[in-house]
């Protein structure tokens, strides 16, 4: 037996020396900060001892952004020292305190992303229009602009000489980054600020609001779409989607009031189209609206049947919620696709069966057959064979208390896309099968229409793992011990040729870092065991898409892995599986998709 | 009031000359903690020269607790914040940040009666797991290296890393179980 113990408390590591030069260029590095930091200081009590000359008017001045910045946790912020301020919404939103000089005071985190974010710069003592520059510089280095998100918002509040100063910012922005932003400058007195502050928004996107519905004079076509663009990304609801027996579930996530408040009359529709394109386009036909009180509770459901939604069982659709308000502005959440559940009548039933009764249950022509086994350590689970060309693949599906198990509803522990394979091996361990307990196994045959027939289930019970029982490829890692209330995502996905679009549901927790979402070719995929594809900081971005025609004909997972402090917390969702058509089968881009809905139940 | 408790005065109101001699006098213990979490020696450099412009950025906040744990926490943090960078400019998992020089800091540490070829053989074993410890994730990784390489105690390093006791044990045998695991793979099949 190995004693590790033994080896560890014994071992010794070579001790290192730091060379002159790195010392030198240390300290030397150290002391420019030390010297900045004391220019800085020494600004600041010329910057008091005028303001106690000019009391009146300094003590308003102190009065309004004090009133302001009240609603804001400002750890660094030097607000009493600021004589104007400066906005930058991009979701994260910033809010940087300059003097007189427009040299920068403090930098105020005005929503949970900034906090992250201006802890990564240091903005005090430089100009104002270079502190904007590492802002969205660093915004971009960390991800929160992108191709699709490329919408920054500049508010400038209180500045002097208005007009040439906006007009060089702006400028100068353009001029740096012109080629990967849409830059909106806007601006406004210390007064607009203040009002922003007691609503508790980015007084910025107060300013973009109040002009997009036209209470403004600067009405152009540019702030529409900056406006819509930029609300969508702070207020957009997450919608997703279920399947019930008699119809479907769409939820959504709470809409963020903070910035809709400001007006009566809000409505959040539900609609449906033919194409995903069809929801934002107003093409969509609006199946149900309900009324908002932003001071009151929303809903955040609505159950859609054949009866009251009008869209024939069987037919699949997509579906958006959309919030209106005001004349001009809609906010939209992701699109989902769903079928419209086939009354139960109509569904083909499973024949639900014991392991004893299993095999000599009389095989309907039209109906898929399971029978199970037990060999050495595993379970053996033997199915009949589909020739369809539809077929998707066999989800294997487990359940210790439903006799019928199915796929959606009992999630699956194993997608088999080949479908000339008929049976499989199931070992203690596997997608969470434990073993000495007994379940009740079952195959749901999946096809590309998104329809699935369930087979009979067989009742078995899981040997348990022994020496020789081959290792599972579905251990999730050890988290640490105290990770109980920290909450995970839900992934949804579909394919539409060889790009996954997938989507999630938000995660409202101000101790969330961001979003790892993880790509695997074995079921249930996790960070860090399989790495990832993009590592996401904004919470409020719920989805996106992946290339993978690299991976014909494979069936890919792919889950949200939800990271908070520091990464040392990692808590993975279900796993979505989606299956990349190969060229042969699926030249045209609209391809076989499988969308789960549901979370990877364990058994 | 000593000179030592004078100087950490000194330094929280901005002093440069206090600055400098607290790099030197911590510069040994610093850089051997940066060298031992990176084990690689331009990384260490970065890890180090950050540690001390942050502690030179946070001067006015620091409350006079102890300095030496105040230090390392920020090395810590900026080691961490450091990889996160890493990842996402790079987009790589996590294998692309292994280092593979680890195993050769390892000094050969003799019990009492081992023969010459019995040390090899343990030196050859500890290599092994300081190679494999440079390769867990950070929960389980920065607690390791606390614990056997700098010695710390438990209570240290949860206040350091800011989770309870309880939770750093936990890391350190989720570690060490991983460890054996891979070691008896590699040793004995």
């Amino acid at each position: 037996m190995f004693d590790i113990d033994a080896y560890l408390k014994d071992i010794a590591i070579k001790e290192v020396c730091p060379s002159d030069t790195l010392i030198g260029r240390t300290a030397e590095k150290c002391g420019e900060v030390l010297k900045a930091r004391e220019k800085e200081k020494k600004r600041f009590q010329a910057i008091k001892r005028a303001a106690l000359i000019f009391a009146p008017a300094a003590a308003m001045l102190l009065i309004g952004i004090f009133i302001g910045s009240r609603f804001f946790a400002a750890p660094d912020a030097t607000a009493e020292a600021a004589a104007a301020c400066f906005t930058v919404d991009i979701n994260p939103s910033v809010c940087v305190n300059v003097d007189e000089n427009s040299v920068v005071t403090g930098i105020v985190a005005q929503n949970d992303d900034a906090k992250d974010l201006i802890q990564k710069i240091d903005c005090v003592g430089l100009n104002a229009a270079d502190a904007i520059c590492a802002i969205v510089k660093q915004a971009k280095a960390e991800g929160f602009i992108t191709e699709e998100n490329r919408y920054v918002l500049v508010g400038c509040f209180g500045v002097n000489d208005n007009d040439a100063t906006i007009g060089a910012l702006q400028q100068r922005l353009e001029r740096e980054f012109g080629d990967i932003v849409t830059l909106l400058v806007v601006s406004g007195t210390l007064h607009d600020k203040t009002e922003a502050d007691s609503l508790n928004v980015s007084a910025g996107l107060l300013k973009l609001i109040r002009m997009a519905e036209g209470a403004e004079t600067n009405n152009t076509e540019k702030v529409k779409d900056v406006a819509d663009k930029i609300l969508q990304k702070y207020s957009a609801p997450v919608l997703s989607v279920s399947e019930k027996p008699d119809g479907l579930l769409l939820e959504w996530t709470k809409i963020d009031t903070a910035l809709i408040k400001l007006d009566g009359d809000i409505k959040i529709s539900v609609a449906a189209g033919n194409t995903a394109a069809d929801i934002q386009s107003g093409n969509a036909e609006i199946l149900k609206k309900f009324p908002f009180d932003p001071n009151g509770s929303q809903t955040t459901q609505c159950k859609l049947t054949p009866k009251n939604s009008g869209i024939a069982a069987g037919t699949v659709k997509y579906y958006g919620i959309f919030v209106e308000y005001g004349s001009v502005t809609k906010i939209f959440s992701n699109v989902v696709r769903a079928k419209m559940p086939i009354e139960e009548k109509q569904e083909p039933k499973p024949a639900a069966s014991s392991a004893a009764s299993s095999e000599q249950t009389p095989i309907p022509t039209d109906e898929p057959v399971v029978s199970g086994s037990i060999s050495g350590s595993a379970v053996v689970i033997k199915w009949r064979k589909e020739s369809s060309d539809t077929l998707a693949g066999y989800k294997i599906v487990a359940s210790k208390t439903n006799p019928n198990p199915k796929y959606p509803d009992d999630g699956y522990i194993k997608f088999i896309t080949n479908k000339n394979t008929v049976s499989v091996k199931l070992y203690d361990g596997d997608g969470g099968l434990k073993g000495g307990q007994s379940y009740y196994f079952s195959v749901t045959y999946l096809y590309n229409d998104g329809s699935a027939i369930a087979a009979n289930a067989v009742q078995l019970t899981v040997p348990k793992k022994t020496a020789e029982t081959p290792p599972s490829d579905t251990d999730e890692p050890l988290e640490p011990d105290d990770t109980g209330d920290y909450p995970s995502t839900n992934i949804s996905g579909s394919m539409e040729g060889t790009t996954a679009h997938l989507s999630w549901g938000r995660i409202d927790d101000s101790r969330l870092e961001g979003y790892k979402v993880v790509m695997s070719l074995s079921p249930n995929p996790s960070y860090p065991k399989d790495g990832y594809v993009y590592w996401i900081t904004d919470r409020n971005q719920t989805s996106c898409s992946v290339d993978l025609s690299d991976k014909r004909g494979a069936t890919v997972y792919f889950a949200i892995t939800a990271l908070y402090d520091s990464h040392n917390v990692k808590k993975t969702g279900n796993a979505v599986a989606l299956a990349v058509p190969l060229p042969e089968t699926s030249p045209e881009p609209a391809s076989q998709s499988e969308e789960s809905t549901t979370p990877e139940t364990s058994p | 009031m000593c000179a030592h408790d004078e100087i950490f005065i000194l330094f929280s109101k901005g002093d440069r000359q206090a600055m400098s001699i607290l790099v030197e006098t911590y510069k040994h213990e610093l850089y051997n903690l940066c060298f031992r979490l990176t084990f690689n020696q331009y990384d260490a450099e970065d890890l180090f020269q950050q540690t001390w412009i942050k502690a030179a950025k946070s001067a006015e906040r620091y409350n006079h607790q102890s300095f030496k744990p105040w230090l390392f926490k920020i090395c810590v943090n900026q080691f961490r914040d450091n990889y996160r960078l890493h990842m996402k400019r790079k987009k790589v998992i996590k294998e692309d940040f292994e280092s593979t020089s680890a195993k050769d800091y390892v000094l050969m540490a003799a019990g009492s009666g081992d023969t010459l070829e019995e040390q090899y053989e343990k030196k050859h074993i500890q290599a092994l797991l300081v190679a494999n410890i440079d390769k867990l994730p950070h929960p389980q990784k920065i607690p390791m290296v606390l614990f056997y390489y700098q010695q710390m105690k438990y209570s240290d390093i949860a206040s350091l890393l800011g989770v309870p006791e309880g939770t750093v044990k936990s890391r350190i045998n989720t570690a060490k179980r991983k460890l054996k695991s891979v070691l008896e793979g590699e040793l004995y099949v």
